[in-house]
């Protein structure tokens, strides 16, 4: 059970799907040159099999694609730190730092002048919120 | 007029191939079609199983990797013995009392775990012993549902049970969810950041701000405010760490010496797939989730004493409840914390005491 080859399925789904737009193409090819001559309807029905199989080949292809595409972009999140000064209002909006929470201290207000008091907090904003900015909100149903 | 024949119809070559083909594939349908149903399915399970099993030495590799800076060998130890800790629940054969035994036998867990951090890593000061915790049960978790997964695997293989694949196959897309929403919740846990879970209280925090902070219980913080003449008690687990307090024995203890006219409840709560993340539900009872010890306790006291239980749930996902939290989330405490004072006006009167629980794992949220 520990080796179980689940890195190895996606090539085997590709090697699949080559298998059947090599198929699906030979069907096509042997219908459109007409593979019986006096028969123009077993022709139709290559020609007709053939595109099925090369259309379903790509949808599947780009199914994959488009779910690739949606893994990346679920990572394209970040988490923000609302930072506000409580004598000036100001607010800034930054990345997340380890060891920000919510109603702890940010960085210093830019705006107000620097505190001369010993307790180090004067001059610094206070943390209003932290929450999860381009996360996925609502699941596919 | 010609008759047009398909594939398999005419006399050509392909027509005898198509034919027995069809006959060769109609006879394996019928003698093994369940065998290759099972084979199919269990090949899925397989699957899924593989990518739990890579979650959970996914989570465990990244947190012993975030304990690495403590430099100490131990806690690594500690993580690999955790995973398989087990807590054994009361008998229930005479189920009164139990409650009370089962709240017990779970305080006993946490302080052992917690007591054994601390030892292991003398300097950390609370908030950090309690974000290990939360790290160490997500791994838990994830170990957990690996072994029960591969247990019926296993189990099914071997006695062949269709049925039980069938329903563990159905049960699979569920248990995935989870433990993906678990993995996502690794960082959020190692760095301290508020979950969607918070969001009871944080509300409860945004009540508190400017009042004077008491300790009560363990893990439990509340403030006393007057709003437009009621004695307003607002109180939550203590942050900024991973914890979700006793809010049971703290509304115990309070109402020994307060006469609370009305308890309101504000919890995250599981939504149903269509519904809007952050939506509110208003409604009466004890809204809080865990195991029910502390539930109970909030239910006692309400009885006994016939205190109206209010609540409001904040909706979110299994998965938005315990990964950082998002905005949808952060708009519901919003409107939350406006209707909650706008109902504390509504349903009490000037004089009456009230009280309001802000319930949740206060991860990230001080107060």
């Amino acid at each position: 059970m520990e080796k179980s080859p689940a890195n190895l399925l996606v090539p085997f789904y590709f090697f699949l799907l080559g298998l059947l737009i090599l198929f699906s193409l030979i069907l096509l090819v042997q219908g459109v040159t007409g593979v019986d001559k006096s028969d123009s309807a077993t022709n139709m029905l290559f020609i007709m099999t053939g595109i099925t199989g090369l259309v379903s080949t790509f949808y599947m292809i780009r199914r994959y694609q488009v779910g690739v595409q949606r893994m990346l972009k679920e990572k394209k999140v970040a988490v923000l730190t609302v930072e506000e000064c409580s004598k000036c209002s100001y607010r800034a909006v930054r990345p997340f730092r380890e060891g920000d929470y919510v109603y702890g201290y940010g960085d210093e207000c830019p705006r107000c002048p620097k505190g001369t008091g010993d307790t180090g907090v004067e001059n610094r904003m206070l943390i209003t919120a932290i929450y999860l900015e381009g996360g996925r909100q609502e699941e596919r149903y | 007029m010609q008759t047009i024949l398909f594939l398999g119809q005419d006399n050509t070559g392909i027509g005898y191939i198509i034919n027995i083909l069809y006959m060769a594939m109609f006879l394996i349908l019928v003698f093994w079609g369940e065998k290759i149903q099972t084979m199919i399915r269990l090949r899925d399970i397989e699957y899924a199983l593989e990518r739990l099993r890579l979650m959970r030495d996914e989570s465990v590799k990244f947190t012993k990797e975030k304990l690495k800076k403590y430099g100490k060998e131990d806690i690594n130890r500690f993580l690999d013995s955790y995973l398989e800790f087990v807590t054994i629940p009361p008998v229930d054969m005479d189920p009164a009392g139990v409650v009370w035994k089962l709240d017990h036998i779970v305080k006993t867990a946490e302080n052992r775990v917690r007591g054994e951090i601390k030892q292991i890593i003398p300097g950390l000061d609370e908030s950090q012993v309690l974000n290990i915790m939360n790290l160490f049960e997500a791994s838990y978790a994830l170990n957990y549902y690996y072994k029960v997964v591969r247990h019926y695997y296993i189990l099914s293989k071997k006695t062949s049970s269709y049925i039980l694949i069938i329903q563990l196959q159905a049960i699979l897309p569920q248990v995935m969810m989870e433990a993906e929403a678990y993995l996502g919740a690794l960082q959020a846990f190692s760095s301290g950041q508020p979950i969607g879970d918070g969001a009871g209280a944080l509300v409860a925090a945004r009540l508190m701000r400017g009042g004077e902070i008491f300790d009560i219980e363990k893990d439990n913080v509340y403030t006393v405010k007057n709003i437009q003449g009621r004695k307003v008690f607002f109180m939550k687990a203590k942050g900024p760490g991973g914890a979700v307090g006793t809010p049971g024995d703290a509304l115990m203890k309070l109402s020994e010496t307060e006469n609370f006219k009305i308890i309101f409840m504000v919890d995250a709560g599981l939504k149903l797939e269509g519904e809007k993340t952050g939506s509110i539900a208003e409604g009466v009872g004890a809204i809080i989730g865990g195991i029910g010890t502390e539930k109970y306790k909030i239910e006692e006291v309400a009885t006994k004493k016939t205190i109206p239980l209010y609540g409001m749930i904040i909706k979110m996902s299994l998965k938005e409840a315990i990964t950082p939290m998002t905005k949808d989330v952060l708009n519901g405490v919003e409107e939350a914390h406006q209707l909650l004072l706008k109902r504390i006006i509504e349903k009490s009167s000037e004089g009456d005491a009230v009280m309001v629980i802000g319930v949740g794992n206060t991860m990230g949220i001080a107060q």
